[in-house]
């Protein structure tokens, strides 16, 4: 864990989260949606997004703030540089605090926003610029059949079984008429 | 455009400019009626829609504030947002998909049909299919429908191909690239669709019908429609004879306007048209206006729903093309054999990033959760769509304490899932399973439902005034000259996606208060 090393963007609102309330929310972010392989970077943005929003709403300032101090008085080791195993343990012992689902609401909501994600899951986001995918593959699946388009020929039987399957009944079940 | 006095008492006034608004409003002009369209949402044209999932949800949703209470999971997972409704000219058709199946003609008559349900409030509506067909197909037409009026299908997307081969693979039959609204080739001086994959961000291509496009333009252009935007209906108003002879609405600074009118019809999805129902109590309507059954707000529909996600070994890259272009019909018969009443469809759906995982998983962590992440492209998925069932006590009420930024009293949606609703989605659900292992699938994820489109019910069609609030018209059995223009009017919610449907029935109230005008009855 090198999370205190790359903090470097987070001077916002330095009066109300210090840097390493900052690089905590990181590591417990980590904890949350761990992706191998993924920077540092695109959960810093997330907390960052997160702590812009707590600085315009108190509860939720105080959520974290007390969620924190919480954490320090509870953790036997420090958050920063927890190996991931322990992160994780910490964060099922959380589960279901308000500031967990807080923080974990936000931290879903920012990081899946965020471009670099996208870049790393293979999502490219907008494509109407590029003339949608109508001749960039919207149909270039090749591991199955062409399937047909149009509807079946014979009509849909709309009241009964499907014919050669077989029933069961059930008490909920109510025969018509 | 034209535009009216506020004191003119002589316009037709519709609430919602969503398909039941817009498609009513165009069929009064066509008949020489002047209609004021208010919308709460602005106007904002195609061009500027966003392909990004978050930015259009802002731009188009309906943000003000709800609650939702009861057993259903959306009480858990998302309890400021028990629907996502368009509050946008438009209306939710803004970020529909588009799929457009009809009724089955047993749909129609559910009481008679599945017989006693526990709890169970199904009714038989006071109209048929086959009153419907003409107007159906008028609707087909309107939208431009794939797969109807000599139209060709959509094309087989990569998530179609995956649950189509499924659907073979199982024994069923009924699987098609729709009927759906969006043009393959132009039509209506609308262009095809180029696939981008964000009709649920607004369709900045146009290839996507919604009233945006058509209704909303074709009203305009008779010069008999003033179409009025950020304009949010409070409450309508009685005159001394006990008809409706006004709309209060507020302005985008919140100012009060009072539009006067000869007739009223609301169109502001289920949740907000009983909403202003009930906000419209008055002396002679203490408990709402229209609501001497006392069913304003109730039967709350929304259809059982739900998400099958699977993972494959292989590419399927589901954000590539039209998100809803498929849909198995096999499993929307009635067929209680299989231990529920009602039927539903299997439908595709894809999802961006942002939504994926926002619903995939709800209340998801952790390393399963992010190893599902990480194979979105290699992911497709289906939607449970099928008939829900109604229930008095599903219903819409006004907060004692949640208020708007209007001050005025936010809407409850309180559901709890019938047993009926629950044994419809676990087979969903198996079914989804079956399907999509069928050809491959290396894990599945079930997922509960979403913020929905599809708000049902609550004005709902009766033939005796005491066992609903409108009848097959969609006008009020308290007030002849106030209707109910949108999917609050059905009396049950069949399997089917509403809109088409939607539109039929504003189709056939607006030949029915033309004829009613011709006569003077109104």
């Amino acid at each position: 864990m090198n999370t205190m090393a790359s903090i470097k963007l987070q001077t916002r609102h330095p009066d109300l989260f210090s840097a390493t309330h900052i690089a905590e929310l990181v590591v417990l972010a980590k904890g949350l949606y761990p992706h191998e392989g993924l920077r540092d970077e695109p959960y810093q943005r997330a907390v960052a997004k997160v702590i812009d929003q707590a600085a315009i709403d108190a509860a939720l300032w105080h959520l974290l703030r007390d969620g924190l101090r919480d954490l320090h008085l509870a953790a036997s080791t420090p958050l920063l540089g927890m190996d991931p195993g322990a992160v994780n343990c910490l964060l099922h012992a959380l589960d279901r605090t308000a500031f967990f689902e807080s923080l974990r609401t936000l931290v879903l909501f920012h990081l899946y926003d965020d471009h670099e994600v996208w870049e790393f899951i293979g999502y490219p986001g907008s494509s109407f610029e590029h003339g949608g995918y109508l001749n960039r593959g919207f149909n270039d699946l090749d591991w199955l059949p062409e399937p047909r388009t149009a509807e079946a020929p014979e009509p849909l039987i709309e009241i009964g079984p499907i014919e050669g399957q077989p029933q069961k009944t059930n008490d909920l079940a109510r025969t018509p008429r | 455009m034209k535009t009216y006095e506020t004191t003119d008492a002589d316009v037709a006034v519709i609430i919602g400019s969503g398909p039941g608004g817009a498609t009513l409003a165009l069929r009064l002009v066509q008949q020489g009626l002047k209609v004021v369209l208010l919308e709460a949402g602005p106007y904002i044209p195609n061009e500027q829609f966003v392909n990004d999932e978050r930015r259009a949800f802002n731009q188009l949703s309906w943000q003000d504030p709800r609650l939702a209470t009861g057993s259903w999971s959306l009480a858990k997972d998302f309890p400021a947002l028990p629907a996502w409704n368009g509050k946008v000219v438009g209306g939710t058709a803004t970020f529909w998909t588009g799929l457009t199946p009809r009724f089955k003609a047993h749909e129609f008559k559910t009481r008679t049909q599945y017989g006693p349900i526990s709890q169970a409030s199904f009714a038989d509506w006071p109209v048929e299919l086959s009153e419907l067909d003409s107007y159906y197909s008028a609707a087909e037409t309107a939208m431009g429908v794939s797969h109807r009026g000599g139209r060709p299908p959509l094309p087989a997307s990569n998530g179609y191909k995956v649950l189509a081969n499924g659907a073979e693979r199982i024994g069923y039959r009924h699987y098609s690239t729709g009927p759906y609204a969006t043009n393959v080739e132009p039509y209506d001086g609308r262009p095809g669709t180029v696939q981008d994959g964000f009709a649920m961000a607004g369709d900045k291509g146009r290839s996507k019908w919604s009233p945006l496009v058509s209704e909303i333009p074709k009203a305009l252009a008779t010069g008999l429609m003033e179409l009025r935007a950020n304009s949010h209906a409070v409450q309508i108003t009685l005159g001394a004879e006990g008809k409706a002879d006004g709309v209060v609405y507020a302005d985008e600074a919140g100012v009060l306007h009072r539009q006067r009118a000869r007739m009223v019809a609301v169109a502001g999805n289920a949740i907000e048209t009983p909403r202003l129902l009930l906000l419209s109590a008055t002396s002679g309507h203490t408990d709402g206006l229209a609501n001497s059954s006392g069913h304003v707000g109730r039967n709350y529909m929304r259809h059982t729903t739900g998400v099958v996600y699977a993972e494959f070994d292989h590419e399927v890259h589901m954000y590539r093309g039209e998100p809803m272009a498929g849909i198995i019909a096999d499993e929307s018969r009635h067929d209680p054999a299989r231990g529920f009443a009602g039927g539903y469809y299997l439908e595709l759906i894809a999802q961006g990033l942002p939504s994926f995982t926002t619903f995939m998983s709800p209340g998801a962590w952790g390393p399963d959760f992010t190893s599902k992440v990480e194979a979105y492209t290699r992911t497709a998925a289906m939607w449970i769509c099928g008939e829900d069932v109604p229930q008095p006590t599903n219903r819409v009420t006004l907060s004692d304490s949640l208020k708007d930024s209007l001050g005025l009293p936010a809407p409850v949606v309180h559901y709890d899932d019938h047993p009926n609703d629950v044994a419809m989605r676990n087979h969903g659900y198996a079914q989804g399973e079956k399907l999509f292992k069928s050809v491959g699938a290396l894990r599945t994820t079930r997922a509960p439902g979403m913020p929905s489109g599809h708000n049902l019910g609550t004005a709902r069609m009766s033939t005796k005034p005491s066992e609903g609030v409108v009848n097959s018209f969609g006008q009020t059995h308290d007030v002849p000259n106030l209707f109910i223009s949108d999917g609050s009017q059905f009396t049950t919610g069949a399997a089917a996606n509403p809109t088409l449907t939607i539109m039929a029935l504003s189709l056939r109230q607006g030949d029915y208060i033309g004829r009613q005008l011709a006569t003077a009855a109104l």
